[in-house]
C-alpha cells in the first residue's frame, strides 16, 4: 500500500476519474494519483464505458487519453465539458495532434512525470473548489 | 582794456564830419531812413534807395513814412501808408523788432522787407519822428516759399502714392506710416499706431528675419527683401520693401521703406510655376519620348521615356540629339538627318505625322519609331523651337508577340487562372478554371468572383481585395472554394495586383491550384504520425509503469525517478523531432527543452551557438548527454546552490576531410567540484556511449571549479 504524501501535492484532496486503455499505464497513473494523496473514483479502459462512467459518476476531474483504442475520445471530453467537469487529455501526439476545438484543454504529454501532474492538478481545480 | 582812440576827445570837425556825415549813414551794414511825425523822409541811405528801387523827395510829407513805390501787406494787398508800420511807431510810441512787410519797386518787383524801427522823442519826450533800418530779404523769402512748396509737394506725393512708406526708429517704433501704409496695415488713423512697434505687423515667422534687416538697414545698409504683413484686422499679404537710412533732425537714424504689396504678382508667379510643372508632370508622365528644342534643334528639354529610348541624357542647348542616331527609312535606305521630319519640320514650320523610321544607336541597336515633330511658335508667328515625341513601335509589336505568348500559356496551364477587377467582378477565365470550377468562361466572365467562394467564407473576398488595392501579393493561401455543381474543394491561391501602365492597380489575377489530393496525402500522414507517436510514447509510459513497479518492490525510490527523468529527456527529445518531421532538431531548442525541467531558472544557462539543425541520432544522444550533465548539476554542480551557472557553447567547422561540430559544457559558481569515485550511469554514458555511437571525441573533466565536457563529431547536417 503507498502511503499518501500530502508533502508532495499541491492541491487538496480530489476525487479523480482516469479514462486509459492501456492497463500498465492506467496502474502508473492510479499509483502516482494515490501518491499524491488523490483518489481514484474509476479507471474507463474504453470509450463505451468512459462515457457511461463520464455522465453519471461523481468526480472532481478526469484524466482523458487522447486515443482509445485507435479512436480520439472526442466525445468523452465534449460530454464532460457538458457537465462542466474539469478535465485534461494525456496523450503521445505532439502538438498537431489535438484537433483545434480542443486547444485550450490542458494536456499532459506522455511519458509524465508524478510532479507534472501534480502541477496540472494544482492549476486546473483550484483549491477549495473541491466536493470532498 | 579800453581802445586808445576813445582818451582824446572828438573835435567839433570831426564831431561834423563822422556823426553827420552822408558817408557815415552809407557805411551802416543796412538799409535806414528818418522821418518825422508828418511822415517826410528827412533822410535816407543809399541802402534804403537801392531796396525800394527809387529815390524819395526828402522833406515830402506826400512820401507818407516810407520810401517805397507801393506799400503791401504780406498778403501783397496794397497797403495806405498811414497803416504802415513806421506811422504806427510814430503813433504809439512803441519801437517795433523784425517786422515783414512787402513793397512792390517802380519795376513791379516784389520786394520782402524786415524793418526795425524806433520813435525819436525831443527833450521834451515828445514824438518828433522815427528811424527805420530795415533789411531785403526778399531771397530768404523765396528761399522759404520754395522749401515749403516742395515740402507740401512731397507731403501730397507720399500721402496719395499707392506704395506704403514709413518710417520706423531704430528700436522698431514706427514714426511714420503713409495713407497707403495705413490702408495696408488696416489702421484707420495713424493716430493710432504711432509709437507702437512695427515688427506687431509682421508675421511671427518672419520677425526675427525683419528685426535683423531692420537694424543692418538702420546701421547704414540699403536693403530689399519679403515678408508677409499682418494688418490689424488680421489681413495677411505679401510684401516686398526697400529700406535704406534716414537720418533724422536730431541725429538718430532711422529706416525709411518703402513696400509694396506683391501677393497678386506671387500668387500669379506660383500659378504660372504650377502650370509649368503640370506641365512637365505630364510630359514625364507620358509613356511615349518627349523632347522639345530650340529654333536650332538643340534639346531644351526631355522625359524620362526619352531617355529610356535613347539610352543617354542629352547635353541641354547643345545637342541635337537624334543627330547621334543612324536614321533608315523603312525600306532600309540611308535617311540623312537634315531630311529627317524633325529637321523639316523645323526648316518648314510645319507639323508632320505618321513618318515611320528605323534609327540606329551609337551601340549598334535599332529601333522602329514614329516622330511626331511640331513646331513651337510664338504670338508674332516667329519659330521658337519645336517639341517631337517619338513613339517606339517595336515596342510595341515586342509587347504584342509578348501578350500573344503568355495569352497562350495562360489558356493551357493546368492551373485555374482568372482575372478580376477592383470590384471583384471576373474578367478573365482559363480553361483550367473551367475544368477546376466546372463554370464555363462565358457563365463566369462578369460574374462576381464570389460565387466560388462558400458561404462561411465570404469575408475573405474583401480581405483579399483589400490587400490587392494597397498592391499587395498573396501567396500560396490554402482556403476551399465551391464549384458550379456544389462540392468543395481545396485549393491554394496565389493573387496577384494586376497594374496598368502607370502602376495604378486595376484589378487581381488568381492562380488557383487543386491541393485536395496533397491535403489528402497530408491528412493520412498526419494520422499516421499520430498513431506512430502514440504507440512510441505509449511504449514508454508502459515501460515507466513496469519500472515504477519493478523499483518500488526493490524500494530505489532515487533510482526509479532518475530513471524516470531519464525516460522523459528521451521522449521530449522525441518531440522535438516529430514536430520537425524526423528530419533534424534545431539546437537550440533541444538544449532549452532539456535543461527547462531540470533548470527552471533559464538566466542561469547560456547557450549559445550558430543555428544547427542537428540530424536526429545526434539529437537523442545530445539531448540524453545534456539530460545527465543536468542532472549531476543539479545534484552536486552549480545548480545546487542558487548562483552557479552553465555556459553551453557550439560551433561548426571544417577539417580537410568533413565538416565537424563541436559542444562544449562548462559549469562554474558551483560548490567544489570532487571527482567521482565511481563511474555510474551518467559518466558511462557521456564518455563511452556517445564516442562510439557517433564516432564523437568526448572529453569529461572535474577541476574543482566546475564540471566541464566536451563532445566534437562529424557533422552531416
Amino acid at each position: 500500500m503507498v502511503e499518501r504524501n500530502p508533502a508532495a501535492s499541491h492541491s487538496a484532496k480530489l476525487r479523480i476519474l482516469v479514462v486509459e486503455d492501456e492497463g500498465m499505464i492506467a496502474m502508473l497513473i492510479e499509483d502516482m494519483l494515490i501518491q499524491l494523496g488523490h483518489e481514484v473514483v474509476a479507471v474507463a479502459s474504453n470509450a463505451r464505458q468512459a462515457l457511461e462512467v463520464a455522465r453519471t459518476a461523481s468526480f472532481d476531474f478526469a484524466l482523458v487519453d487522447l486515443n482509445l483504442d485507435g479512436q480520439p475520445s472526442y466525445p468523452i471530453a465534449d460530454m464532460l465539458a457538458s457537465r462542466g467537469a474539469p478535465f485534461a487529455f494525456a496523450t503521445g501526439y505532439g502538438l498537431q495532434g489535438v484537433d483545434r476545438r480542443y486547444a485550450d484543454v490542458p494536456r499532459l504529454t506522455k511519458p509524465f512525470l508524478s510532479s507534472d501532474l501534480d502541477q496540472l492538478l494544482s492549476q486546473v481545480v483550484p483549491r477549495g473548489t473541491t466536493g470532498g | 582794456m579800453a581802445a586808445p582812440g576813445l582818451a582824446a576827445a572828438a573835435s567839433p570837425a570831426e564831431f561834423a564830419a563822422i556823426a553827420s556825415d552822408a558817408a557815415l549813414w552809407d557805411l551802416l551794414p543796412c538799409a535806414a531812413y528818418t522821418c518825422n511825425a508828418n511822415g517826410a523822409i528827412l533822410r535816407y541811405n543809399k541802402k534804403a534807395a537801392d531796396i525800394w528801387g527809387r529815390e524819395p523827395e526828402l522833406g515830402d510829407p506826400a512820401e507818407g513814412y516810407c520810401g517805397s513805390y507801393r506799400p503791401c501787406a504780406p498778403d501783397g494787398r496794397l497797403l495806405s501808408r498811414q497803416d504802415g508800420p513806421v506811422a504806427q511807431a510814430i503813433r504809439d510810441g512803441q519801437s517795433s523788432r523784425d517786422v515783414e512787410v512787402v513793397f512792390e519797386q517802380p519795376s513791379g518787383r516784389l520786394i520782402h522787407a524786415k524793418m526795425n524801427i524806433d520813435p525819436i522823442r525831443d527833450d521834451r519826450g515828445k514824438i518828433i519822428g522815427a528811424i527805420n533800418c530795415f533789411q531785403d530779404v526778399t531771397a530768404r523769402k523765396q528761399a522759404e516759399r520754395r522749401l515749403e512748396r516742395r515740402e507740401s509737394l512731397l507731403q501730397a506725393v507720399v500721402e496719395t502714392t499707392p506704395e506704403c512708406i514709413t518710417i520706423v526708429a531704430r528700436d522698431g517704433s514706427l514714426l511714420h506710416v503713409n495713407h497707403a501704409g495705413l490702408g495696408m496695415i488696416e489702421a484707420d488713423d495713424f493716430g493710432d499706431v504711432e509709437g507702437s512697434p512695427a515688427s506687431q505687423f509682421i508675421a511671427p515667422e518672419h520677425r526675427a528675419h525683419w528685426s535683423a534687416l531692420h537694424e543692418k538697414v538702420c546701421k547704414g545698409d540699403r536693403l530689399t527683401w519679403e515678408f508677409d504683413l499682418v494688418g490689424l484686422r488680421g489681413g495677411r499679404r505679401r510684401m516686398e520693401t526697400h529700406a535704406a537710412p534716414l537720418r533724422l533732425p536730431d541725429g538718430s537714424v532711422a529706416a525709411l521703406a518703402i513696400t509694396h504689396d506683391i501677393t497678386t504678382r506671387r500668387q500669379g508667379e506660383e500659378a504660372v510655376r504650377e502650370s509649368e510643372s503640370r506641365l512637365r508632370e505630364l510630359l514625364e508622365a507620358l509613356p511615349n519620348a518627349i523632347y522639345t528644342t530650340d529654333a536650332q534643334g538643340l534639346v531644351t528639354f526631355y522625359n524620362q521615356a526619352a531617355i529610356e529610348m535613347f539610352g543617354r541624357r542629352p547635353e541641354l542647348g547643345s545637342d541635337e540629339w537624334l543627330r547621334s542616331w543612324k536614321l533608315y527609312r523603312t525600306d532600309g535606305s540611308f535617311l540623312p538627318y537634315d531630311e529627317s521630319s524633325m529637321a523639316l519640320s523645323l526648316q518648314e514650320k510645319r507639323p508632320i505625322r505618321g513618318e515611320e523610321a528605323i534609327g540606329e544607336r551609337p551601340d549598334g541597336s535599332r529601333v522602329h519609331f514614329v516622330p511626331y515633330p511640331t513646331p513651337l511658335v510664338d504670338a508674332r508667328g516667329k519659330l521658337v523651337g519645336a517639341v517631337n515625341m517619338l513613339v517606339d513601335l517595336s515596342d510595341r509589336k515586342k509587347a504584342e508577340d509578348y501578350a500573344q505568348r503568355l495569352a497562350a500559356i495562360v489558356e493551357f496551364s493546368d492551373d485555374a487562372i482568372v482575372s478580376k477587377n477592383t470590384h471583384g467582378v471576373i474578367q478573365t477565365w482559363n480553361k483550367g478554371a473551367a475544368r477546376l470550377f466546372g463554370y464555363a468562361a462565358e457563365e463566369a466572365i462578369g460574374q462576381p468572383v464570389s460565387m466560388l467562394i462558400p458561404p462561411e467564407r465570404q469575408d475573405e473576398e474583401p480581405a483579399i481585395l483589400e490587400r490587392i488595392r494597397l498592391g499587395e501579393r498573396i501567396d500560396h493561401y490554402e482556403t476551399v472554394r465551391i464549384r458550379k455543381d456544389g462540392t468543395l474543394v481545396d485549393i491554394s491561391l496565389t493573387v496577384s495586383p494586376l497594374k496598368d501602365a502607370s502602376g495604378k492597380v486595376v484589378g487581381a489575377s488568381k492562380i488557383a491550384r487543386d491541393i485536395t489530393e496533397r491535403r489528402r496525402q497530408e491528412e493520412r500522414r498526419q494520422l499516421l504520425v499520430n498513431e506512430l507517436n502514440h504507440r512510441v510514447k505509449n511504449t514508454l509510459a508502459t515501460v515507466q509503469s513496469i519500472a515504477s513497479q519493478a523499483f518500488r518492490n526493490e524500494g530505489h525510490d532515487t533510482n526509479f525517478s532518475q530513471f524516470e527523468r531519464r525516460l522523459v529527456a528521451l521522449s521530449t527529445a522525441h518531440d522535438v523531432l516529430t514536430r520537425e518531421n524526423w528530419e533534424g532538431a534545431d539546437l537550440k531548442e533541444l538544449v532549452t527543452r532539456t535543461l527547462s525541467p531540470l533548470c527552471p531558472q533559464a538566466e542561469r544557462v547560456d547557450a549559445s551557438g550558430p543555428w544547427i539543425r542537428v540530424r536526429p541520432k545526434l539529437a537523442l544522444s545530445l539531448s540524453m548527454a545534456l539530460h545527465e550533465l543536468a542532472t549531476n548539476a543539479a545534484k552536486y554542480g552549480s545548480l545546487s546552490n542558487q548562483q552557479g551557472r552553465i555556459k553551453i557553447e557550439w560551433r561548426m567547422f571544417e577539417t580537410e576531410s568533413e565538416g565537424r561540430f563541436g559542444l562544449r559544457w562548462e559549469e562554474m559558481g558551483g560548490p567544489p567540484v570532487e571527482a567521482p569515485k565511481r563511474k555510474g550511469f551518467g559518466s558511462r554514458l557521456l564518455e563511452r556511449a556517445l564516442s562510439s555511437e557517433l564516432d564523437a571525441t568526448v572529453r569529461l573533466a572535474f577541476p574543482p571549479t566546475g564540471v566541464v565536457y566536451e563532445i566534437e563529431a562529424p557533422f552531416r547536417g
